[in-house]
């Protein structure tokens, strides 16, 4: 069985590696950098320079600095990117070691579908036919009329690698996760940020009240944002843009980051007769089938998660079904985080959620600062938030913002897919000094027991 | 400090009362920030707003809690202290002064009729305490 994967990301690696496991002759074409957007433009870039950024910040911190010692520290945007290449480059070769060693067989190129299973290889122009095909070309910034990217001032969150001096100002329209995420690294840098959206909060999908939550530290840290607001129009001037916003209030900066969603890369499937929905995205089934049978699209490609660890799962269920299983994408409990002014994740439901699904529900609440080991390691903002369907004790949504956020969420994951019950996760034992501890005391704050809890 | 004119609610917030006025400043009273211990954030009230009696009209954040500041009266709010912005632990060192959090334009005096003067709310105080 032949099997070609055009898209070497996060989606189309696992499932040429899942298929070279099962014992298909695997092909994976790549046009640009394997690790797609992830590696190279998203994720771990964000989250290596995020790391160095917050060193400095704690240590400018007056929490661990009291005697607020001057310190001569600068940043120097080179070293940051420097070191942020580095540890794309390692995990590039890992991962290019791995796809060797397995088997797969690795083209780079740039494809085109002229057929459901034909590929079109544009700089040899050959032609490859296979068994079955999984797409895993992904996404890219999408673009809005007005806000066209320029590479010069207007920019899409690819572009933002490519600057070569920190800008003094910048504004971000889109308050999403991405949005979210460059609001704090170039707040941590030094630049006056403001950052806009048109709902009436910051990260709309996330549950209401991790977005107040956000809402408050943006305000503690001095990062400027607009909520429920339009861009009425802008303007650009020889070494700034000036944006005029719906309440005709103008935000003048240097650059504009435009995070606004993805657009699907599904240009190079024109021809193949593959159904595409009304963004362009590849419809699957729950089996990551397309409309056409033995090919399968994974990834944010489908435009269904658009998360690295969704497409893992995603590459794996499409190999496995191409090559006979049958296998249904899970899509219930998926654990999301982000990483901005505090790290936020969630699991399971939102309040709002399980409200309009007409559960019958008991939430609680339980804040990082009445726990010793927040107070530690300095970091004492926000709080684990869990919900529990009150008839059956059952949790289904847990919130986090705070320190470690991304990391103890999966306590919660796991509790949700499991159906464990609020009771059973508060006998669990939390170890001590945790940020943990956090989550043992919001799931006993659902009956009221939450031992460390002060009364307001 | 002489607290005559101030008058206090049972939610440990206090205002001040200048001749007959309308306008009256507000804050919390010191065994509020005692209890609360530093005080590192307070999210003021929106100038422009109206608040009600017995009710949030902000929030104060300390290392150990965060908690709601009970608006002592109803009315506009004219006027906040936005030192409290960057040094929220003026708050902790001057309560009933520079610590003041906005100047509301009450709706209607006869309100302060519910609120205790220096004398009772510290009673008032020994009563919660026992």
């Amino acid at each position: 069985m032949k099997i070609l994967v055009i898209g070497g990301g996060p989606a189309g690696y696992v499932s040429a590696l899942t298929a070279r496991r099962l014992g298909a002759e695997v092909y994976l074409i790549e046009r640009e950098e394997l690790g797609g957007t992830c590696l190279n433009k998203g994720c771990i870039p964000t989250k290596t320079i995020i790391s160095s950024l917050e060193l400095l910040d704690k240590l400018r911190n007056q929490r661990y600095n009291t005697e607020q010692i001057p310190l001569n520290i600068s940043i120097d945007l080179s070293t940051l990117m420097q070191r942020k290449d580095s540890v794309i480059e390692t995990q590039k070769k890992g991962l290019t070691m791995l796809l060797n060693q397995s088997g797969v067989k690795i083209i780079r190129a740039n494809a085109e579908l002229i057929d459901p299973k034909t590929v079109f290889l544009s700089q040899t122009s050959e032609k490859i036919t296979a068994n079955r095909l999984i797409i895993a070309t992904g996404s890219r910034p999408a673009e809005l009329p007005l806000l066209e990217f320029d590479s010069q001032r207007i920019l899409s969150s690819n572009d933002l690698w490519n600057l070569k001096t920190i800008p003094e100002s910048i504004t971000i329209i889109g308050a999403g996760a991405i949005g979210c995420e460059f609001a704090w690294i170039f707040h941590l840098l030094g630049s006056k940020v403001s950052l806009i959206e048109l709902m009436p909060r910051v990260l709309p999908m996330e549950d209401e009240e991790i977005s107040k939550a956000l809402e408050r530290l943006f305000r503690k840290r001095k990062i400027n944002f607009y909520t429920g607001t339009k861009i009425e129009d802008l303007k650009k001037n020889l070494d700034s843009v000036e944006i005029t916003l719906s309440d005709k209030k103008k935000i003048k900066s240097d650059i504009v980051l435009v995070s606004v969603g993805r657009a699907y890369n599904t240009e190079i499937l024109q021809n193949a007769g593959i159904k595409l929905g009304n963004k362009k995205e590849v419809i699957v089934d729950e089996k990551m089938q397309t409309n056409i049978e033995g090919v399968y699209a994974t990834g944010d490609v489908n435009g269904k998660w658009l998360l690295a660890h969704v497409a893992y799962k995603e590459g794996e269920i499409a190999a496995k079904n191409a090559l006979g299983h049958n296998e249904i994408m899970d899509y219930s409990v998926i654990p999301s985080t982000i990483f901005t002014v505090s790290e936020i994740a969630s699991a399971g439901l939102k309040e709002s959620e399980a409200r309009q699904k007409g559960i019958n529900i008991k939430k609680g609440l339980f804040p990082f600062r009445a726990i010793g080991k927040a107070h530690a390691i300095g970091e004492i903002d926000g709080f684990v938030k869990v919900i529990a369907d009150a008839d059956s004790d059952v949790i289904i949504g847990g919130h986090i913002i705070g320190p470690k956020a991304s990391e103890i969420i999966h306590e919660l994951a796991l509790s949700i897919k499991l159906k464990v019950r609020a009771r059973e996760l508060k006998d669990l034992i939390h170890s001590h000094p945790t940020l943990s501890e956090c989550i043992g005391e919001a799931v006993a704050d659902i009956h009221g027991e939450a031992i460390h809890k002060i009364e307001k | 400090m002489s607290l005559e004119n101030y008058k206090f609610h049972k939610e440990h917030t206090w205002v001040k009362l200048s001749g007959k006025s309308k306008k009256v400043k507000v804050g919390i009273t010191d065994y509020a920030q005692d209890s609360l211990g530093d005080i590192i954030y307070i999210e003021l009230p929106e100038v422009d707003s109206h608040v009600d009696a017995d009710t949030d009209m902000s929030e104060i954040e300390s290392t150990k809690t965060s908690s709601p500041v009970i608006a002592p009266v109803s009315g506009m709010v004219v006027e906040v202290n936005e030192e409290l912005i960057d040094h929220p632990e003026i708050i902790n060192e001057d309560p009933y002064g520079k610590g003041w959090i906005a100047v509301i334009e009450m709706d209607n005096l006869s309100e302060l009729d519910d609120l205790m003067d220096h004398e009772e709310y510290e009673s008032y105080l020994e009563e919660e305490r026992e």
